[in-house]
């Protein structure tokens, strides 16, 4: 009888537990489809797309760089990179961790990025770690609202 | 009209609950920051690894991440052996909120300090982000802490 009652409430619990687990799975798969957008946008120099990526109120702290409060701020960096002839030949990243907090989607590990620009035509590559939230928005989409990174190593 | 005026005030009083949410986890983490600082000030760095998580993972500026209380501890004694003094530490947490059993904590920093080598103090600045694990004795501590500099020290 009790083994009865005990499958009884595994049953019942069922519902409530797989979707948890379902739910990060399906976010993890919108987001991967998402980062694979941007680094395109990125690559191909689409500053007007890139910033489509982003909350209007994102906070951005970079690595020995000051930090960027907002859309407008990101756009006017974008566009200061546009004038330095910033070209993206690479990026990498690879997540370390992820997991959802309310709604908002949550991802940290290490990144790697080769660039060119008019000062440096020859490439230049960097590697470091970040973390990163997405925040759910009405219509069900994620953008990005804050992201912190640092370089691991001397530039 | 009675329930129009109920969501009026509930409306109006949101914002209270959600900094009164933010103080709540302010004095949460108050006494295990106070401590951190404090040892820190006083050079007792190895004594600082019982606030750090089994698992920790700490990502510095410009050097590899530190995974986990081993290395860190190695770290630490390492700070003692090279006379590393911290005249000041100093900082403000911009926001922090709760999810499941972690609590995150974003801000800028601030510290100095000199080694035996260095004498000279040298002063830095940047922005953080740390996670609070919440142990099985209900006790907070590091997870995880990425930190950088707001401005690059070589321009």
């Amino acid at each position: 009888m009790r083994i009865k009652k005990t499958i009884l409430c595994m049953f019942l619990l069922l519902p409530f537990l797989l979707p948890a687990r379902t739910n990060l799975q399906n976010v993890r798969e919108q987001i991967e489809k998402l980062r694979e957008e941007r680094q395109e946008a990125a690559m191909e120099q689409n500053y007007d797309k890139s910033l489509k990526f982003f909350t209007d109120d994102v906070l951005i702290m970079p690595g020995l760089q000051q930090i960027i409060e907002g859309k407008k701020e990101l756009k006017q960096r974008y566009e200061r990179d546009k004038k330095e002839g910033v070209r993206i030949l690479s990026i990498g990243h690879n997540v370390s961790a992820d997991w959802l907090c309310d709604e908002d989607y949550y991802e940290r590990g290490s990144w790697s990025m080769s660039v060119t620009s008019r000062d440096h035509p020859r490439p230049l590559a960097y590697a470091g770690s970040y973390l990163q939230i997405w925040e759910k928005q009405k219509d069900g989409s994620y953008k990005i609202k804050f992201n912190i990174w640092n370089l691991n190593h001397m530039p | 009209m009675k329930k129009l005026a109920l969501c009026i005030i509930i409306f109006l009083i949101s914002p209270l609950f959600s900094s009164e949410k933010e103080n709540y986890w302010h004095s949460v983490l108050e006494p295990y920051s106070a401590k951190l600082t404090e040892l820190m000030l006083n050079n007792k760095f190895v004594e600082t690894i019982d606030l750090y998580d089994e698992n920790v993972v700490l990502i510095r500026p410009l050097m590899p991440p530190l995974r986990g209380k081993k290395a860190l501890r190695e770290e630490l004694r390492e700070m003692r052996r090279l006379g590393f003094h911290y005249h000041a530490i100093g900082g403000e947490t911009e926001e922090i909120w709760g999810c499941n059993a972690q609590i995150f904590e974003r801000g800028t920093l601030s510290f100095s300090y000199s080694t035996q080598k260095q004498a000279k103090p040298q002063a830095f600045y940047g922005s953080f982000l740390t996670i609070w694990k919440q142990q099985k004795d209900g006790t907070y501590k590091i997870e995880y802490s990425i930190w950088n500099l707001d401005f690059n020290p070589w321009e």
